[in-house]
């Protein structure tokens, strides 16, 4: 009896060697697949998170100072603006650049001395794309997105 | 990282080979006559050079540090010893000379992995490839003697040398170098439109008329079916691979399956194995060719979920020693369900399909269609022979003589397996 036992336990040995080798490399497909997925998600990182657009200012006293735009940012001369100018260039309440949907708007309040966009005055709202450049007075900004 | 994953694999792979020759030993009587072929010292030595001969292949590679797949060897392996097992257990006699086959084999691959050649360079030899894989066809046609019906052999005195086993090879090589060269690549331009599907024009067309003439005649030459099968079926898998038009999948299958039921009507041989597929249990079908379909089908029904034992096969006749006809060659599928049953026929089954899951893995890292192909074409060969043999022995398509690979006794298998093997690992080093 005792060599068929040893003979059931040798059977199973061999069984379990070859289980043993399919599970080894099992886990080595999943290593594999598992970078394989670290190297997609890498790549596609950037692309899956849309950055939202956003306001710079690009040159002037605040320099370097930037807002989110989902609440509408005001400039201008007086207190209570998002951004305050100590500009003698500008209005009280100078401009507003807000989000409609997904553009980003830049609208002249009526300013005296106005608003100019990408080099060319405007006229009450208009509509830019990411990268604009904005200058009231002696300060630019920048819509980025 | 990858090679030290490679010594785990290797091992326990090895130890597969080490434990189920050594219960065949047990089972077959234990002796411990080193003399004997199958006692139990013998077959320690047996995988004690083996070892060696393994993990050389495996030091070379992690030498040079070679990030070359890690997998492969270890699985071929693991096939090597259930095959070694399996012809231990019907023939001890035939297994002894089949170490020596391993040997040879294992030194072949390893002439491959010390980067003998360049592989890129193999490209060049187009011609000696297209050449070479009509030659060794031709062998055998002209100076082989008929055994069983089919012509399949060359007697060398010493040794018998099967040509088509290496002409499969060369066949692959021809198409990976062909169809990636500039005139290759007008085959995929598809400008013609008969019925509907895209297909080159007729002009380009000529390579696969040639190839399924030539397909047409191994039948007729060689009287063996599975040869042809093998040969048309990789064919049409690496062109439709290297085009990407499923007319050629579509012609393929029709044009074969015209000649086939051609050869049958025409090819006493043919209808006889055909005859055994769609029913081997009339008397006078049993008496011929249907008696090795059915002991393979008693075979694996006796086998269940965990086999009868290693050793303790039912094709070996207890009484006259002399085992199932081509046992070892044709059915050794049927005695290693037999004797691991489901489990351990399952496990061989998946070995053989991550062997080819890693060469299209690396088929597709290569940087030049060359390499990609080769590749491709190894794993979509390796696929093929698998499904002829395995699909015939179990009886869901006629059962034709062709190795198992890996498995199967034969020497000029297992030689052109093992370079199968290194091609791959060549292939697959440097791409990551």
């Amino acid at each position: 009896m005792p060599l068929e036992a040893a003979l059931a336990a040798g059977r199973y040995l061999f069984l379990g060697l070859l289980t043993l080798l399919l599970w080894q490399l099992y886990q080595v497909v999943q290593r594999d697949l598992r970078a394989v997925r670290r190297a997609a998600m890498a790549e596609t990182a950037p692309a899956q998170a849309p950055r939202e657009p956003r306001l710079v200012v690009e040159r002037g006293p605040s320099q370097g100072q930037a807002w989110l735009l989902r609440n509408p940012v005001t400039i201008g001369r007086s207190e209570g603006n998002d951004l305050r100018l100590e500009d003698q260039f500008a209005s009280s309440h100078h401009a507003r650049v807000y989000l409609d949907g997904q553009t980003v708007v830049v609208e002249d309040l009526g300013s005296t001395n106005g608003t100019v966009v990408n080099g060319g005055r405007i006229v009450g709202a208009v509509a830019v794309t990411a990268g604009a450049r904005i200058e009231i007075g002696g300060t630019t900004l920048r819509v980025e997105a | 990282m990858g090679r030290a994953r490679e010594r785990g694999l290797l091992l326990t792979a090895l130890l597969v080979g080490l434990t189920g020759s050594a219960l065949v030993a047990v089972v077959h009587g234990g002796t411990f006559d080193p003399q004997q072929a199958d006692s139990l010292p013998r077959q320690a030595i047996v995988w004690a050079q083996l070892a060696v001969a393994a993990f050389g292949c495996h030091f070379v590679l992690a030498r040079r540090g070679s990030d070359a797949d890690e997998t492969l060897l270890p699985v071929s392996m693991a096939l090597t010893g259930v095959g070694l097992t399996v012809i231990y257990s019907l023939d001890p006699a035939q297994a002894q000379r089949q170490v020596t086959w391993l040997w040879l084999a294992l030194g072949v691959l390893l002439l491959t992995v010390i980067r003998l050649v360049d592989v890129a360079k193999l490209r060049e030899y187009v011609y000696v490839w297209g050449a070479g894989t009509a030659g060794l066809l031709l062998l055998p046609i002209l100076f082989a003697k008929e055994v069983n019906g089919a012509r399949l052999w060359i007697d060398l005195g010493v040794f018998k040398l099967q040509p088509s086993e290496l002409a499969k090879l060369t066949l692959v090589m021809f198409l990976a170098a062909y169809l990636s060269s500039a005139r290759g690549a007008a085959i995929a331009e598809a400008d013609w439109r008969p019925l509907g599907l895209r297909l080159p024009s007729p002009r380009y067309l000529v390579p696969l008329l040639v190839m399924w003439v030539a397909a047409m005649v191994l039948l007729v030459a060689l009287r063996d079916l599975g040869t042809a099968l093998l040969f048309f079926g990789t064919f049409i898998c690496v062109i439709y691979a290297a085009t990407a038009q499923p007319g050629y999948l579509v012609f393929g299958a029709i044009s074969f399956t015209c000649g086939a039921w051609a050869a049958a009507q025409m090819f006493g041989h043919v209808r006889n194995r055909i005859q055994a597929w769609l029913n081997p249990w009339p008397e006078e079908v049993l008496a011929k060719s249907g008696y090795q379909v059915a002991q393979g089908l008693f075979a694996i029904a006796a086998g269940g979920m965990g086999g009868v034992g290693l050793g303790m096969s039912q094709m070996v006749n207890p009484f006259t020693g002399r085992t199932v006809f081509a046992a070892t060659t044709d059915l050794p599928f049927a005695a290693l369900c037999e004797q691991m049953g489901l489990w351990g026929a399952a496990l061989v089954v998946a070995l053989y399909g991550f062997w080819v899951y890693r060469a299209l893995r690396v088929s597709l890292s290569q940087p030049d269609n060359f390499r990609a192909l080769l590749a491709l074409g190894l794993g979509v060969l390796m696929a093929v022979q698998v499904f002829v043999i395995m699909g015939g022995v179990t009886k869901l398509i006629p059962l034709t003589g062709i190795t198992l690979p890996f498995i199967s006794y034969g020497g000029s298998s297992l030689i052109s397996n093992f370079l199968m093997l290194g091609l791959l690992l060549r292939c697959s080093e440097g791409q990551r």
